[in-house]
């Protein structure tokens, strides 16, 4: 069985990839050397329980080893965490789902509750591309500080004060940037046909 | 003008472009970094500051006695000595798991698979597989397969196994499969077959907890999966079987008929005697009047074998009820209902062969109904699912009721043209039916009269 050496440096992106083409089990070790910090906050994020968040690290990880190959990332961190978040969201909706079944249908027998389906119609999916397309156009227009909290914010889940820590900013000022931000973004989006 | 929903913002961030992703996931990594730095030279000061505070509160009672000169003989080390003793600990501080890329500590465990602590009083990771049931000293217990969990239905908790079924460990995706479950004094013996996705390494047999302890070792191991047990008096007869078989043509195509192997295991000694390798299909242990024999169906035909090979063709149909007929498998279900004892059989298109247990066994059939997947015999009612409705179906009139709607839905990749696969498991203890909805992830208990459902919580 492979195991992590105590202290060992992270490997290159492209070596960790070059790992899964090899199916070499030791790719699940150097991700989560590598990523699984990042994997784990992502999950927490959206999931807000810790066990929750392990078992879709396991996921993150499980999937990862099925997806690479045949597709080789550009880039791993941004490969890993779109991975982190899709399965994360997929998994808090099943959950959320699953507690739409009220408990009196169990009890009356007679009354039925649909449970919201989990996954995405082509027609979610091609509003979402479109809603992204605009916001990642805003995004190149933003400054790196505020494109920064704008990803940490939405993207990873961070409160408030957790991006003032990774910023080094106090809580107030990203608290005031990201109100600015948001009107800067109504803008762009109405701008481009959206209702608010 | 077009409405933005909360899941399609949801969606549209988790598709942002990759440079933006990659860019605040460096930012993030160097901050973790800065931060452990931080707190690492926090600690140093404060241990510095602690040794100054002692070599000071040494040094100015050291400085008053300076007439007095000390016996180096009986002079404790306690400047010296614990100053250093707290360097030692600064630096023991810098251990693997502050450097930032170095996560993988819960990640590598050298655990036995029974030994991960941990449940949470949760259900829904637990319903998925199978439900079985025992009394022990007074207390009613469920066995949740998936994640070989007990949980005291008087008490509510969960104790024993974990939480999941599958994970990551030593680099390797694992995942365990539980068929079969009997408890036998203080212990509960279940089927286990692990397995590694990456090393293919697979370990099957019979593992025992320990009802008061919550311990479980491996009781016995075998060459394939187990998928049947039966206790009789303190020997343990295992039914193997699985990855192994033999060919069968028909007009239809080809398929695979397992070949079983029985095992009886002596409970003192834990050792084990094959007594029977065959290829059968739908075995069960049915024991009458102390004998322990197997029930099978092969070619819509009944037999019971004794444990010494010798078979007989215990029922045979007429040549119309069996004509055309593929037997989806065939489940046999004994539950006495006061006077009668009924066993049931499932074709491939649903229709549920009922039979009548009454020596020599058995004597009737009858069919009841059609698309049908039935769960069990319970109360002299079939319980048993079609189109996505639980009913309760009377052995002998027929008459249907609906128990429950819009339930059981089949997994998304199960072929359309088969009937439902029932998701349910189930198990009957202290006169209550405990079943599962798998897809809704439900606990239901059903006495007879009132259903009630747990919710996954």
């Amino acid at each position: 069985m492979a195991r992590i050496p105590d202290k060992m440096r992270a490997m290159s992106d492209d070596e960790i990839v070059a790992l899964y083409f090899e199916r070499n089990k030791q790719a699940i070790a150097e991700t989560e050397i590598k990523f699984g910090a990042l994997i784990r906050s992502i999950c927490q994020g959206v999931l807000r329980n810790d066990l929750d968040a392990e078992e879709c690290r396991n996921d993150v990880l499980f999937k990862l080893w099925e997806r690479i190959p045949p597709i080789r990332p550009a880039s791993l961190a941004a490969f890993v965490s779109k991975l982190a978040r899709e399965l994360a969201i997929s998994r808090y909706r099943e959950k959320t789902a699953g507690r739409l079944i009220p408990q009196a249908l169990t009890a009356s027998l007679d009354e039925i509750e649909e449970v919201i389906p989990s996954a995405l119609s082509v027609e979610e999916e091609a509003d979402a591309r479109a809603l992204a397309d605009v916001i990642n156009g805003f995004l190149k227009r933003e400054r790196k500080t505020s494109r920064l909290i704008f990803v940490n914010r939405y993207f990873y889940n961070e409160p408030v004060s957790g991006i003032a820590e990774i910023l080094g900013m106090n809580e107030r000022a990203v608290y005031r940037e990201l109100i600015r931000q948001k009107e800067r973004l109504a803008k762009a989006l109405m701008k481009e046909g959206y209702e608010l | 003008m077009k409405k933005i929903k909360n899941d399609t913002f949801t969606d549209a961030v988790s598709i942002l472009d990759d440079a933006f992703l990659e860019e605040a996931a460096l930012t993030r990594r160097n901050a973790g970094a800065k931060k452990r730095a931080t707190v690492l030279s926090h600690r140093v000061l404060l241990i510095a500051a602690a040794a100054a505070l002692v070599i000071a509160a040494v040094m100015i009672p050291l400085a008053v006695m300076m007439n007095k000169a000390p016996d180096p003989a009986t002079q404790p080390p306690v400047a010296t000595g614990s100053t250093e003793s707290k360097t030692e600990t600064s630096s023991s501080a810098i251990s693997p798991t502050d450097d930032p890329t170095v996560t993988g500590h819960s990640f590598v465990t050298d655990k036995e698979p029974f030994d991960l602590p941990g449940l949470g009083n949760r259900v829904d990771r637990l319903i998925y597989s199978g439900l079985h049931s025992f009394v022990f000293d007074g207390k009613t217990y469920l066995f949740f397969d998936e994640a070989s969990a007990l949980y005291s239905v008087d008490s509510g908790e969960f104790f024993g196994g974990q939480r999941r079924a599958a994970g990551v460990r030593n680099g390797d995706f694992w995942e365990r499969f539980i068929e079969t479950g009997v408890f036998k004094d203080g212990y509960f013996y279940y089927s286990c077959d692990n397995y590694t996705v990456i090393d293919r390494d697979r370990n099957h047999g019979v593992v025992r907890r320990n009802i008061v302890t919550g311990e479980d070792e491996w009781y016995i191991r075998t060459e394939y999966a187990v998928v049947g047990m039966h206790f009789s008096g303190d020997t343990l007869y295992l039914a193997e079987n699985g990855h192994f078989g033999y060919m069968k043509e028909t007009d239809e195509g080809r398929y695979l008929i397992p070949t079983v192997r029985i095992y009886s295991a002596d409970l003192s000694s834990g050792t084990f005697a094959l007594l029977l390798d065959t290829g059968l299909e739908g075995v069960a242990f049915y024991e009458q009047n102390g004998e322990v024999t197997l029930l099978f169906s092969k070619d819509g035909c009944r037999y019971q074998m004794a444990l010494d090979g010798t078979a007989t063709q215990v029922y045979t149909p007429e040549p119309s009820e069996i004509e055309g007929k593929k037997y989806r498998y065939s489940s046999y279900n004994y539950t006495g209902s006061g006077k009668k004892t009924y066993v049931y059989e499932i074709t491939e298109n649903g229709e549920v062969l009922i039979f009548e247990d009454e020596a020599p066994y058995p004597q009737q059939a009858r069919i009841i109904g059609d698309t049908l997947d039935a769960m069990t015999i319970y109360k002299g009612k079939l319980v048993a699912v079609r189109s996505y409705s639980l009913l309760l179906i009377d052995l002998e009139t027929g008459a249907e009721t609906v128990l429950l709607t819009d339930i059981c839905h089949e997994p998304e990749d199960y072929p359309k043209d088969v009937v439902p696969p029932s998701l349910f498991s189930k198990t009957v203890v202290e006169g209550k039916l405990y079943f599962v909805d798998n897809t809704t992830k439900t606990l239901y208990v059903f006495d007879g009269e009132t259903l009630i459902g747990q919710n996954a919580v």
